[in-house]
């Protein structure tokens, strides 16, 4: 597998929308605390299933996701002007259909 | 005329009118009981509409009813026309390892569409080197036999990005200078 097609094909997977986080008091999941710029990831059968951060990373990744969302939902507005090109170049006019016309044109 | 919304056909899939690409020998419509024009060389057609100015012939073009994915929606009203993919049915794919490749994404230009999900005769993939062009009024007004969700149709754009070779090195710059003066601004 090209080195393409295994990020677009990990990608599938794992992206998602903005982040959508849930609150918890955390005496309930017994969860440690983490120092800023570190994480810790936990891991079932070798695979990653959880990671626990600092909330200000926390916050400063999610944040980053949000503005990224943002920008990248920018869409080129489709002016009055690109409208009637469009419809200028895109509307047949009445073809020619008549065979001594069309001979003609084309010298058959 | 359709009046469709936005919101209504981005990530759909849905069965539409869908032409051929068109390819040598052209044939050209000369009126009711006529045979039509066979003209080979392209040259030839060039020539004769430059001669001749905006003269339109009616090329007679192959095409099907066929279900498509949808991959935008008209960006206004008044405009009407969309982009779409055409479909790959399972069965005319010979080798099950090459069908197996697809269902697992593995490859990129084959976007596989999970059969629990789109109501279609049989297992399909989306082909991305088959973008084509369709008005809303050749699509089928019935519901969608199926829909993609936003990050699939994201890594779907992606890779048609991708496979086109679309530069989007200035998109990219521009999106990262932004990004940065929010941030500065924002003082985070």
């Amino acid at each position: 597998m090209s080195q393409m097609s295994y990020s677009t094909c990990a990608s599938l997977f794992a992206m998602t929308d903005t982040i959508k986080s849930e609150r918890r008091e955390s005496s309930k999941d017994r969860v440690p605390a983490v120092a800023p710029g570190r994480a810790i990831v936990y891991t079932r059968y070798d695979k990653e299933k959880s990671v626990v951060v600092n909330p200000e990373d926390f916050h400063r990744l999610a944040s980053l996701d949000n503005d990224l969302a943002e920008l990248a939902s920018d869409r080129i507005e489709m002016s009055d002007f690109a409208l009637e090109a469009h419809r200028l170049e895109g509307t047949p006019g009445t073809p020619i259909e008549d065979p001594a016309e069309i001979e003609a044109l084309l010298g058959l | 005329m359709s009046d469709r919304v936005p919101g209504e056909l981005a990530g759909t899939v849905r069965w539409a009118i869908v032409p051929y690409t068109p390819r040598p020998p052209f044939r050209i419509y000369a009126g009711s009981g006529r045979e039509p024009y066979l003209v080979e060389d392209v040259a030839q057609l060039i020539g004769a509409s430059r001669k001749r100015g905006d003269a339109d012939l009616t090329y007679l073009v192959p095409g099907k009813a066929r279900p498509v994915l949808i991959l935008n929606d008209p960006p206004r009203t008044e405009h009407q026309e969309v982009t779409a993919l055409r479909l790959l049915r399972f069965s005319k794919i010979a080798h099950v390892v090459q069908q197996e490749r697809i269902r697992q994404q593995a490859d990129p230009l084959l976007f596989h569409l999970d059969p629990a999900r789109f109501d279609l005769p049989e297992e399909n993939a989306a082909v991305v080197s088959a973008l084509v062009t369709i008005h809303t009024d050749a699509i089928g007004a019935e519901a969608p036999l199926g829909t993609l969700d936003d990050t699939e149709l994201r890594v779907l754009g992606e890779r048609i990005i991708s496979f086109y070779g679309f530069d989007t090195r200035l998109l990219v710059e521009r999106t990262i200078r932004t990004l940065a003066e929010r941030r500065r601004a924002r003082g985070s």
